[in-house]
């Protein structure tokens, strides 16, 4: 799993498909106060991208990848 | 529509052709089985991947169409509704709408200007036939506002990429993620991207209403790569992609993005150049240079960290002969992700398995020609090889040897080439169903088409020839042939008239035959008809066999409709037919029995690209005649020419042929012989003697069609190069011999 959860972080590590998704939703779901770090995913599938701009969690730490943190700030909603 | 690249546009044309070619064959099966699922599903497929294509290029007008089209469809589709005949025509009308439009952008680049009016039209009558009312598709919504006001946050690195030129609208299926697509990486992987924002489609759902796997994101991007690059990239994804050439934006280039771009060019080159397979094989040249040019670029852009690792890898390839760490290091200084794929791929090797190739039939035209004159001028060698034998035997044997290796060679380059213009007549046959369609419609007539050996092949120019002369023979047979259906009953026959096209080869020809069980053509008419016009006199008409008069409908000038229609009895028609046959060395019977029916048969060659050819002189003058029109040579006495009124003749089997003489005919002055030497040419209106003053051996030539002021002169037909390099002119006996 590229996303390991504590009880209100989820971490995310290298590549994050798309078989994340889904437990990320469930998670967030009944986690709303849940936060994320994201320091050090390299990669993230647009299903996990979709949840996130849904959800919007607390962001400890963004990708260090550029192009990936840009992504997750530029959308215009 | 953006300005695009020939191959592009190349593309677009072909594609579209086909599909538009699969929605009218669709169609005319559901035409006649409307409940026919598979017809369509095909009809739809066609109009959806048409739509696609079209969408790829923002073509408004024709996505609209085809999106109320495919609308329509789809309830046909759920047994919403049925195919109906007017329906049908509704939407063969956009077929031949869309065509003309993709004519359009195949010779102008762009749609005509009423496109827009036309495509509201035709939208208006297709909504006639909608069950609800019909959202438009999300092509048709492409907003491209948004292109030239980009928030700063959206920018990427620009100094890595250039001016943007291109903005992408991205709006993907809705399930795409189980079809495996994950946009953001086919966004992050978009040539030259410069610019990307994502946006929900509508309010984003909340996260308890939200479904994991359903896609609700749109993006949106500007990159710099050339459009041809970024609609290549597009093209799998080309019903949910819009993309349109976007204006300059307000930050120019500065010199140092200026400079940034020329240095990711040099890197990206050498890059290219240190992944060559053979790279440390032999000269070390292209490595040196590579070296050197990655050297002079981090100098330029005063990258001393990077320069001091350069160095140390340099040294290691010297001793270690390993360019793989090199290669990552030059892939890092474009872009850290790259590095990571340089290291995993391994360097470039020759594939291996089938490859295809597309290639434009110009090019094949071209390469052929050249070889055809190859074949020409190796002629040059065997020339060369018997004057030589005055000089040196020894010599002109080795010259032989040469001259037939070189022949051979040509002969199978010759082949190959001629092979790969090779087409099936079902290129040509596949329009005739949808003319019976609508020529049955406007002629009230019920015909049963019936086409066998489509899978027959002949020469692409073979099968261009062809295309003209099988509509108008189809045409004929509807409009002059079949008879109505309540004739055809009255006479016991099905109501329902048959036309059958058949092909096939026999001796090396292409035969095509186009039969109906029509009325027949009623020979005694033509004859009348004939002498009425002045084409045969009265006594010609009575004395003429019934199998004679039947190739009177080749001559120019004759119809026997009734009426004139749209589509014949113009008075042109059948000669023209005949002429292009001929013209392509082909030749045309006609068989027909009254009341039963008429057969044409068509007998072409495979390949017009050699042709038999015989030489005759006439003064110092070379002239071809075409082989297949050559009866026979021989030479005749003087004395046994007989003068019939101002006609010279002379007899040749127990008959009596007209004699003419080629210095007259071309007006040449002429030296007189006691024995002539003339040639039995077969035309149109039987043989003919053609005096020459010599015979020469026959040869194989290519024949080129005369152009510039010689292209009105049509005496000849064409010229081709002769061995020695004389041009001989090729002549068009039938034009030469009208009113002799």
């Amino acid at each position: 799993m590229a996303i390991k959860y504590t009880d209100e972080m989820a971490i995310f590590e290298g590549k994050c498909t798309l078989h994340e998704a889904e437990p990320l939703h469930e998670w967030l779901k009944k986690t709303p106060q849940g936060k994320v770090d994201l320091a050090a995913c390299q990669y993230m599938h647009t299903a996990i991208l979709q949840v996130l701009l849904i959800a919007k969690p607390v962001m400890t730490a963004s990708p260090e990848d550029a192009w990936l943190s840009a992504c997750l700030a530029n959308n215009a909603n | 529509m953006p300005d695009l690249a020939d191959s592009l546009i190349d593309q677009f044309v072909l594609e579209s052709a086909e599909s538009l070619s699969d929605a009218s064959d669709a169609l005319l099966e559901l035409e006649k089985n409307r409940n026919d699922p598979d017809a369509v599903d095909r009809l739809f497929r066609a109009l959806h991947t048409l739509k696609g294509n079209a969408a790829l290029f923002d073509l408004q007008p024709i996505v609209g169409v085809a999106h109320i089209a495919e609308d329509i469809l789809d309830t046909i589709r759920k047994g919403r509704q049925e195919m109906s005949g007017p329906l049908a025509d509704v939407i063969f009308s956009m077929i031949d709408q869309i065509a003309t439009w993709v004519t359009a952008i195949e010779r102008n680049n762009k749609l005509p200007a009423d496109a827009a009016s036309v495509s509201d039209e035709l939208q208006a009558r297709l909504r006639e036939y909608s069950l609800h009312e019909i959202k438009p598709g999300p092509s048709s919504q492409a907003d491209f506002s948004w292109a030239d006001s980009m928030p700063a946050h959206a920018w990427m690195d620009i100094s890595k990429q250039g001016q943007p030129s291109v903005a992408v609208l991205y709006t993907p299926d809705k399930g795409c993620f189980f079809s495996g697509d994950d946009p953001l990486q086919i966004m992050r992987e978009l040539p030259g991207l410069c610019a990307l924002q994502t946006s929900f489609r509508q309010a984003p759902p909340s996260l308890s209403d939200h479904e994991t796997y359903t896609c609700h994101l749109k993006f949106m991007a500007l990159s710099s790569a050339p459009m041809t690059e970024v609609a290549a990239y597009c093209r799998d994804y080309k019903d949910q992609i819009a993309i349109r050439a976007s204006g300059p934006h307000e930050a120019e280039p500065t010199q140092e993005i200026q400079d940034t771009a020329s240095f990711r060019q040099i890197i990206t080159a050498q890059l290219r150049i240190l992944e060559l397979p053979d790279l440390l094989d032999g000269s070390k040249a292209r490595l040196n240079a590579a070296l050197q040019n990655i050297g002079n670029a981090l100098r330029y852009m005063k990258r001393e960290d990077a320069l001091e690792q350069f160095a140390r890898l340099q040294h290691n390839i010297t001793e270690l002969q390993d360019v793989a760490e090199l290669r990552r290091f030059v892939a890092s200084l474009l872009d850290p992700q790259m590095a990571q794929q340089a290291a995993e791929a391994p360097a470039q090797q020759p594939e291996t398995g089938r490859k295809f190739l597309q290639i434009e039939q110009g090019r094949i035209d071209q390469l052929l020609n050249l070889i055809s004159e190859m074949a020409a001028a190796k002629n040059n060698l065997q020339y060369l090889a018997e004057r030589a034998e005055s000089v040196s035997r020894e010599f002109a044997v080795e010259l032989k040897d040469r001259a037939a290796l070189v022949e051979r060679i040509t002969q199978e380059m010759q082949d190959i080439v001629v092979n790969f213009r090779m087409t099936p007549l079902s290129s040509i046959f596949k329009r005739l169903p949808r003319l019976v369609r609508d020529l049955s419609k406007e002629l009230n007539r019920k015909v049963r088409l019936t086409i066998e050996g489509g899978e027959t092949e002949a020469d692409r120019h073979v099968i261009d020839t062809l295309s003209e002369p099988l509509l108008h023979m189809l045409r004929n047979s509807m409009a002059h042939g079949i008879e109505p259906s309540e004739e055809r009953a009255a006479a016991g026959k099905n109501p329902t008239g048959s036309i059958r096209i058949k092909a096939y080869h026999h001796n090396n020809q292409l035969i095509i035959e186009v039969q109906d069980d029509g009325r027949g053509i009623p020979a005694q008419k033509i004859k009348e008809k004939a002498a009425a016009s002045g084409i045969i006199s009265a006594e010609e008409a009575e004395r003429m066999s019934d199998a004679d008069a039947l190739q009177l409908i080749f001559h120019s000038g004759f119809s026997t409709a009734e009426q004139v229609t749209s589509l014949s009895g113009r008075g042109v028609g059948m000669d023209v037919v005949k002429s292009t046959v001929e013209n392509a060395g082909g030749r045309i019977t006609v068989h027909s029995e009254v009341g039963v029916g008429t057969r044409f048969t068509l007998a072409l060659p495979l390949f017009i690209a050699a042709a038999q050819m015989m030489t005759v002189r006439v003064a110092d003058q070379l002239f071809g005649i075409p082989m297949q029109q050559v009866q026979q040579s021989l030479k005749i006495p003087r004395k046994s020419i007989r003068k019939i009124k101002k006609t010279e003749t002379f007899v040749y089997r127990d008959n009596i042929l007209p004699l003419l003489r080629l210095h007259a005919l071309l007006d040449i002055p002429a030296t007189e012989q006691n024995e002539l030497a003339v040639m039995i040419v077969r035309l149109h209106h039987g043989l003919v003697g053609l005096a020459v003053d010599d015979f020469l051996n026959p040869v194989e030539v290519v024949i080129k069609p005369l152009s510039g002021i010689l292209k009105t002169v049509s005496n000849f037909s064409g010229s081709a190069l002769l061995a020695d390099g004389s041009v001989l002119l090729v002549l068009n006996l039938e034009e030469l011999m009208r009113g002799h």
